[in-house]
């Protein structure tokens, strides 16, 4: 039965054990979902009784019948007000506890997963897989459960009435509700991991697209683009609605089957009942309205189907980003003590780069404490990925880094990273304030030490002018500042970050020569007493150093 | 104000599909006519068999409407699900073909940001329930209630009031409470795209966030904003129940009078009005009807988010103030669509003469630029101090300023210019996620493997291509890890040395570049520049000004 699967299957196990760890909340659910619907079923039952005695029967008590009608009445709007708000309230929060986790095992990865990560990839994961896993207890869960309690209190109230007529409602609905869940498409699982494959195709294509939008313009290719984008969202489109139809279709074969066995149920009670009996006559009304009242917890059934496969589908993708960060974690705890004053950095013969590409081999060097260097290379030769590997994101292939005498892969990276201070060469900025941006590095940084910092790398102007002063917001890729501005703000963070390990890359990329002169000079106050590795392609693009290493 | 534009955004996409809207309305009516016979039906024979007054063949003959109703029914559903899937489809795909119309008007006025990408997806996806599911359930909210209203008026005036008397209060209680929802639901789909903006930002910066010690802080951020998004959620969701539940109470209310109605006036209570006329028959009808009255209203409330969440991404999708509107966009694509690059003129016929002008920035900061004037084959080095302006004079040389208002200080010799390809390469290099060949078939699709090799040996990258697990077929992965900053600019340049056009404009290329790689992009100009290509960068390398025919120089002005 559609149950016992749920709960082995290992891609919905973890998101249903976080349900049932909200005991009262699914139980008042559940509760709520069935009074809904028995209220229904009472309403319209007790309603046909009621009007076909008054016809038929001599005498009958009416006041207790009509004071049931208008309980029916009023518990059904009240039971439906709050099992909505109940329900949906437990599966929002349910959300945030989801989402925040996925998050934080993200956080604890060891930063160089980060570098992989593919950005549609993510983004869809947090958005689409979380909002897909809203259907597990509303859709997935819920639903069969109060269909299979409502069938079988309705088949046993006629039963007990007509043993025919109760038995034909019991096989007929059970047939319904196997169809729509134990009789899970199998394919409803494959169909929605393929989905959202789509999904995440057409998303990074969109993404690249408006990425490219003003070169692929001026390149005159832009209607090639669109054309290509439209016609992989017709193919992603084609697989979502297909899935609809398949939904549309179930529900087509449930309303069928419940007529049928309205039908039946009507020609068994006309010849099965003794309805020489007058007072038994009424039930040929009530009997039939009460299957009638049945469609209600019915026609939610067919999302099962579907909702299977896409939560499905989901748990399985989130489940493993959970398990996947969970072997790559790292944890601060086993810190090995670092010294909080300069040490030397020796290289013995280091190769580093990636499996797909070594890009730097037999590198052996060591900087000396509280000196300045410059690494001087081409691109490709190696400069990032040295830094990388200096910083602990990319291990080396082969060889030994030392931190003093500690080895550097011995070391916990937060600890490290305590000390080291990094002006990275792609933008990261955060779209937060200047102020914000700033205390990254330093979070006790005072107003007086910011403005300091900006006069140094001469954009104190420029944020003066601002309205909002310290307050700025930068925008998402720091768009309101220009590249130069940019890599000038991360100088600033750089040299307000306590460490004694100053990395730099390309600190001066995009600066106009007479500025840099200036501002080399006048950051020195910063960086003195500190180690400082300058990485640039050419001499004039470092600062003043005791040494070059050419790579 | 706002809903008045979203909504003709609505109606305009709606007069594309004059037919298929209707079919389904008409559908929707269908299937509400049949429900109605078949309850009737249904009453009739139970009340006809109850009373013993029913002959057998008229009971035969109700038992066959029964059944031809179950089979018309059955097949209703079938076709309206069939047009709707379809409508949903096609309505879908023209909002996209719209949306890829705005942005390429919007990237040349504000830009288009990286979270923008997810219109493309979601909002859209909410387009689709509004038309196949809302419009039609309005259609026979109009119909089938007037129907049945008939019949119960027919058989018992008293019975058709209580039913006539509470379907107004419905519609003027969900309004009140609807108009709430909207706004609501519109405030949140912005917060969706704001929490989906925060996420981006930080999934991108996540490393940069581990290293400065603030994933405590980027948590705390991801927590609040996921807390935020859900009460805002609970907030839409409860007035959305809220007004279902007023509709459900008034319909239980009205079905419970009315059975209390009927039931008194059967057991002859009222001795006054069309009450003492009523039978099992006509009272079992009024019953069964009185469901089916509601029953399209509440169908109605079940899709009025649908409309909700159409209209909130209609404010979304819908171009911003100063756009053309969406109809004649759609029409200008069409007939943009088709306009591929056309490289069919000489290369040696372009120059170019800029008149002195200066430009204001939306922040009031101006800079000047100069006049100069260049030749097909010539060299043009911007200089100047940053912020001077060198980026925008090359965006707007692209093309990608917008400049409507103010005179234009380019002049062009040749009027081909304006279906020229321009390659322009920014300071950080356009790259898509794909392979090495994919980035450089976005320029030309239908370059062949070896042309492919023979551009990436001229910008010195072919030895490292080869080298990867699947040559031109590798993954460059995301933000173009493989590749450093210099081998990135390199791959941008390879697709101008594969698909040369008459002007290149290139911002800052050696500025993140090796002085090998540097002089592989020098030489690569050089070569372009004798090819008849017009250069045009900005820079502060001294020797790229080396190599230039023409030189300018940019101030800001304060």
């Amino acid at each position: 039965m559609w149950w016992s699967r749920y709960r082995r299957d290992p891609d919905l196990k973890p998101w249903i054990e976080s349900v049932y760890s909200q005991r009262l909340r699914w139980i008042v659910g559940l509760v709520l979902m069935l009074l809904t619907g028995l209220s229904a079923i009472g309403l319209l039952s007790l309603s046909g009784w009621f009007i076909a005695a008054c016809a038929v029967i001599v005498g009958v008590e009416i006041y207790v019948p009509g004071g049931g009608i208008r309980f029916f009445a009023i518990a059904r709007t009240l039971s439906r007000y709050l099992e909505r708000v109940s329900n949906h309230d437990f599966v929002l929060k349910l959300q945030v506890i989801w989402r925040t986790r996925l998050f934080k095992t993200l956080t604890q990865r060891r930063p160089q997963h980060a570098l992989e990560f593919r950005l549609g990839h993510v983004l869809q994961q947090f958005t689409q897989d979380i909002d897909a896993l809203d259907s597990l207890f509303l859709r997935l869960m819920a639903p069969p459960v109060v269909a299979v309690l409502a069938v079988i209190l309705v088949s046993l109230f006629v039963g007990y009435f007509s043993l025919l007529a109760g038995a034909i409602i019991l096989l007929g609905f059970a047939l319904i509700i196997w169809q729509s869940t134990a009789r899970l498409p199998r394919q409803s699982f494959s169909h929605a991991a393929r989905l959202q494959t789509a999904t995440e195709q057409v998303r990074t294509q969109a993404l690249d697209h408006v990425a490219g939008l003003l070169e692929l313009s001026a390149w005159q290719v832009l209607p090639r683009s669109e054309q290509a984008l439209l016609k992989r969202s017709e193919h992603w489109q084609k697989q979502r609605l297909y899935q609809q139809q398949h939904q549309a279709r179930q529900a087509q074969l449930n309303q069928l089957w419940l007529q049928l066995i309205l039908f039946a149920v009507i020609a068994v009670s006309m010849f099965t009942l003794p309805l020489a009996n007058v007072e038994l006559l009424p039930l040929l009304v009530m009997l039939p309205l009460a299957v009638l009242g049945l469609t209600e917890v019915i026609q939610v059934l067919p999302q099962v189907g579907i909702s299977y496969g896409q939560v499905k589908a989901a748990g399985r993708r989130l489940r493993r980003r959970l398990q996947h960060g969970n072997e790559s974690r790292y944890s601060p705890t086993d810190a090995q003590v670092i010294e909080q004053t300069p040490q030397d950095i020796s290289c013995q013969d280091l190769q580093i780069g990636y499996p797909e590409r070594v890009v730097l081999e037999h590198f052996t060097c060591c900087f000396k404490a509280a000196q300045h260097y410059a690494i001087i290379g081409r691109s490709g030769r190696g400069k990032s990925t040295l830094l990388n590997t200096i910083l602990g994101l990319t291990p080396p292939l082969n060889g030994q880094l030392k931190v003093g005498s500690e080895p550097l892969e011995l070391l916990a990276l937060p600890t490290w990273f305590s000390q080291v201070s990094l002006l990275q060469q792609g933008a990261s900025l955060i779209s937060a304030s200047v102020a914000e941006n700033l205390r990254m590095a330093n979070a006790t940084a005072s107003d007086d030490e910011l403005w300091r910092v900006l006069e140094a790398v001469e954009l104190a102007e420029r944020i003066r002018q601002h309205p909002d002063q310290l307050g700025m917001w930068l925008e998402v890729d720091s768009r309101n500042l220009s590249g130069g501005q940019a890599r000038r703000l991360m100088l600033a963070r750089a040299l307000l970050h306590p460490g004694w390990l100053v990395l730099l890359d390309e600190p001066f990329a995009g600066i106009d020569v007479a500025q840099r002169e200036r501002i080399k000079l006048v950051i020195q106050p910063w960086l003195s007493g500190k180690t400082v590795l300058y990485f640039a392609h050419t001499e004039a693009a470092s600062g003043p150093v005791s040494e070059q290493i050419k790579i | 104000m706002q809903t008045k534009i979203a909504r003709q955004y609505l109606d305009e996409l709606a007069r594309f599909f004059p037919h298929a809207l209707s079919t389904l309305k008409r559908l929707a009516q269908l299937q509400g006519t049949v429900i109605v016979i078949q309850m009737t039906a249904l009453a009739i024979l139970l009340a006809g068999t109850i009373e013993g007054k029913l002959e057998m063949q008229h009971q035969l003959l109700l038992v066959a409407v029964l059944f031809a109703t179950l089979v018309l029914r059955h097949w209703l559903f079938g076709r309206f699900e069939q047009h709707a899937s379809q409508l949903q489809f096609e309505l879908e795909q023209k909002a996209r073909s719209v949306l890829l119309q705005r942005w390429r008007m919007q990237a040349k006025r504000e830009g288009v940001l990286a979270e923008d990408a997810d219109l493309f997806l979601t909002p859209i996806q909410q387009l689709g329930p509004y038309f196949v599911r809302f419009l039609p359930s309005i259609a026979n909210a109009k119909w089938q209630p007037l129907l049945i209203l008939g019949i119960v008026l027919y058989f018992d005036w008293i019975a058709a009031a209580f039913l006539l008397l509470s379907a107004p209060l419905i519609p003027i209680f969900m309004a009140i409470v609807g108009m709430g929802a909207e706004q609501i639901s519109q405030r949140h789909l912005e917060s969706v795209k704001r929490l989906s903006g925060l996420f981006l930002d930080h999934v991108r910066h996540l490393t940069t966030l581990q290293i400065f010690a603030q994933t405590d802080r980027a948590e705390a951020r991801v927590e609040t904003g996921s807390e935020r998004y859900r009460k805002l959620n609970m907030a839409t969701l409860k007035v959305a129940f809220l007004s279902s539940a007023v509709l459900e109470f008034f319909a239980s209310i009205a079905i419970a009078a009315v059975a209390i109605y009927v039931g008194f006036s059967l057991l002859g209570f009222f001795s006054w009005g069309p009450a003492t006329e009523l039978t099992l028959m006509s009272g079992l009808t009024i019953l069964l009807l009185a469901p089916e009255f509601f029953q399209p209203l509440r169908t109605l409330a079940q899709h009025y988010h649908d409309r909700a969440g159409a209209l909130a991404a209609a404010e979304l999708l819908r171009s911003k103030e100063g756009d053309d509107n969406a109809a004649t966009a759609i029409e200008s694509e069409h007939s943009r669509a088709d306009v591929e690059p056309q490289f069919q003129f000489k290369l040696s016929e372009l120059g170019l003469k800029v008149a002195s002008y200066t430009h204001q920035y939306q922040d009031g900061a101006m800079v000047e630029w100069p006049s100069f004037s260049a030749q097909a084959g010539q060299i043009v080095c911007l200089k100047g101090p940053s912020g001077s302006g060198k980026s925008t004079l090359l965006q707007a040389l692209a093309g990608n300023l917008s400049m409507a208002n103010e005179p234009q200080p380019f002049t062009f010799d040749p009027s081909k210019y304006q279906q020229a390809p321009i390659a322009f390469l920014q300071q950080r290099p356009f790259l898509i996620h794909g392979s090495v060949a994919d980035n450089l078939r976005l320029i030309a699709p239908d370059a062949s493997g070896e042309s492919l090799q023979q551009a990436l040996r001229q910008v010195g990258l072919w030895s490292l291509v080869e080298q990867f697990p699947n040559g031109l077929e590798q993954a460059v992965g995301e933000q173009a890890k493989l590749l450093s900053g210099g081998e990135a600019q390199r791959l941008a340049l390879a697709r101008v040395v594969l698909a040369p056009t008459p002007m290149v404009l290139l911002d800052e290329p050696t500025a993140a570049v090796d002085p090998d790689s540097a002089k592989i992009i020098i030489e690569g100009l050089l070569t372009l520049a004798k090819r008849g290509c017009l250069i045009i960068l900005a820079s502060h390398n001294p020797q790229l000004e080396e190599i230039a025919d023409v030189v300018v120089t940019l101030s800001s002005r304060s």
